[in-house]
């Protein structure tokens, strides 16, 4: 189940979590905000699994297998190999999402794809 | 676009790669094989948002809008950003490459720039730096 919190009382900095993410987009910012650090937990995979952040409501994200036009386009995109936990940070609060911040997590890289990781990865975020 | 790729002298064995005009033609395999991806600085130049985007391997089957990138980065316009990289089980550790092919687009919209789509160069320059290390 996602979550998201102020990391303190007053903090501009929220932290989100998802234990088990996968191709159901989920929202992990409902407004604009700013991504400052990605963890991309694929430990429990065999296989790669492609972490993917949305400016746009969990609601109006579109998977689509083989049609392109048909499916939402991630603006980031991060590989995790099997078995591997990636975190990515970033330097400023500009990587801004002016509408909404939302994720999930699928077997395929780019903009395509349905397929849901063979185990549910986890997923955190610090957000600004 | 050019690319000049530098041995860094450290015990390391880093690589810096740099380039001011990143746009939306492929740059195949500019690591020259595989490496361990650490960081990369991407520098806007007009007030265009960019999409950044990295293939997987020497590229030569890659064709840029229609290939699937395996990594998007987003590039806030006239800004600088810095993602960094970290493998935690591995010492050292970065996002490992096979080859590292790379174009960026132009933000048309959220149907055509973000994700695999997108043909269109920059409005403006965009500069990288990233640094590797041999895989």
């Amino acid at each position: 189940m996602p979550v998201t919190s102020a990391l303190a009382a007053g903090s501009a900095v929220t932290f989100f979590r998802d234990k088990a993410l996968t191709n159901a987009a989920v929202v992990a910012d409902a407004d604009s905000g700013s991504i400052r650090m990605i963890d991309c937990d694929n430990t429990a995979n065999a296989s790669a699994t492609y972490f993917k952040l949305y400016n746009l409501a969990a609601a109006s994200v579109v998977f689509h297998a083989a049609t392109p036009g048909s499916s939402t386009n991630p603006y980031v995109v991060i590989p995790a190999a099997a078995g591997k936990r990636i975190v990515v940070t970033m330097d400023t609060t500009d990587v801004t999402f002016t509408t909404a911040i939302s994720c999930a997590a699928l077997t395929t890289g780019g903009t395509l794809g349905t397929t849901a990781p063979t185990t549910a990865v986890g997923m955190r975020m610090l957000l600004a | 676009m050019a690319v000049t790729v530098t041995p860094q002298n450290i015990d390391i064995a880093a690589t810096l790669i740099t380039s001011t005009s990143v746009n939306a033609t492929l740059e195949q395999d500019i690591t020259g094989g595989a490496c361990i991806l650490h960081a990369i600085r991407l520098k806007t130049s007009t007030a265009d948002d960019v999409f950044f985007k990295i293939w997987d391997g020497d590229g030569a089957a890659v064709v840029v809008g229609t290939t699937a990138p395996d990594m998007i980065l987003f590039a806030p316009g006239n800004d600088t950003v810095t993602y960094t990289f970290t493998d935690t089980a591995t010492t050292g550790g970065g996002i490992a490459l096979t080859g590292m092919s790379i174009a960026a687009v132009h933000n048309v919209g959220v149907a055509d720039g973000p994700g695999t789509e997108g043909t269109t160069n920059p409005l403006g320059a965009l500069s990288i730096h990233a640094v590797t290390t041999p895989a």
